[in-house]
């Protein structure tokens, strides 16, 4: 069954971020996904609700939110 | 005949508007539509002009009525819209299945029912209605708006309902509606959304948060018929056109 999330690799710490932020440099992936990342994890310090991807919750096995 | 069934994550997500104005947005590219209402509330009539009073539509006494004639209605344009119809109490669960079953084949005595593109809207409680449209609709809009609440019922339609919808032959998509990019949660949410969604799933196009859509209904027009320079009508015949293709029907 096919999920109704994006299955990509969800940052959730530094160093997630920084190996994410590598890996998109290297492959050379357009200015806006890197901006857009940054974007992400503004919006999930700034609201507390998203703090957490529920999708990479979804992905782990349904892992309860804290 | 071709079902699009439009269903919302919550209550109050825009489903019965848009059933409308998508509807009517379809008929404008010339293809014979119907609009039917399956929510007991009864409201998707109102969006076409039927007096609020009126209770005639597809459930009287509890029953589906005989003939589509006694409650098959036309718009200007010629879109047939088919109202619920007032009822006095919920209707028997036991007896929905044999209904659904009986209105399908009111339906195919329509002229030509083979290009008939039927958009339902579906109620958010019935269970029983979501299962008979698994099986016989080719596509479902499941509609949500980029505010707080979209987050728990995304993850509970993901776990719990997600996985009862699969259907060969059935298509989900999601659709953003009352976005509000100028309110920085609204924008938030929706970038938030945008992201997290599978791109595949997520309509290409949103609908903006447009004050003349609730005027539109305060007039008991659709968007269109309301006022030629909206927004939503912008958004509205560009989503008809995306669900041609989908649809594989020419304008």
């Amino acid at each position: 069954m096919k999920s109704i999330w994006r299955i990509h690799t969800t940052a959730s710490t530094a160093e997630d971020i920084q190996r994410l932020q590598t890996q998109v440099k290297r492959l050379a992936v357009e200015y806006h996904e890197v901006v857009e990342t940054d974007r992400i994890q503004s919006i999930r310090k700034r609201w507390r609700l998203f703090a957490e991807p529920v999708a990479q919750q979804e992905l782990n096995g349904g892992a309860e939110s804290t | 005949m071709k079902l699009i069934a439009v269903k919302g994550l919550f209550g109050g997500a825009g489903t019965t508007t848009i059933t409308a104005n998508l509807a009517n947005a379809m008929r404008r590219r010339k293809h014979p539509v119907v609009a039917l209402d399956l929510c007991a509330t009864n409201s998707l009539r109102l969006h076409f002009g039927m007096p609020i009073g009126d209770p005639r539509g597809l459930f009287r006494s509890g029953r589906l009525v005989d003939d589509l004639r006694e409650a098959a209605f036309e718009t200007d344009n010629g879109l047939i819209y088919l109202p619920h119809g007032e009822i006095d109490e919920p209707l028997d669960r036991a007896a929905i299945d044999g209904i659904l079953g009986g209105l399908y084949e009111l339906l195919q005595r329509f002229e030509s029912p083979q290009q008939l593109i039927v958009f339902i809207d579906v109620p958010n409680s019935e269970s029983t209605i979501l299962n008979w449209l698994t099986s016989h609709a080719e596509i479902m809009l499941h509609v949500l708006t980029p505010e707080p609440r979209a987050y728990p019922a995304l993850r509970y339609f993901s776990r719990i309902t997600w996985p009862q919808i699969q259907h060969q032959g059935l298509r989900h998509s999601l659709l953003l509606n009352q976005c509000a990019p100028h309110l920085e949660l609204s924008r938030d949410i929706a970038d938030l959304l945008r992201r997290e969604l599978d791109p595949h799933l997520l309509v290409p196009k949103f609908i903006q948060r447009d004050q003349h859509i609730p005027e539109a209904l305060a007039t008991q027009q659709t968007t269109f018929d309301f006022t030629i320079g909206a927004q939503a009508n912008v958004e509205f015949a560009a989503i008809a056109e995306w669900l041609e293709e989908r649809l594989e029907v020419l304008e």
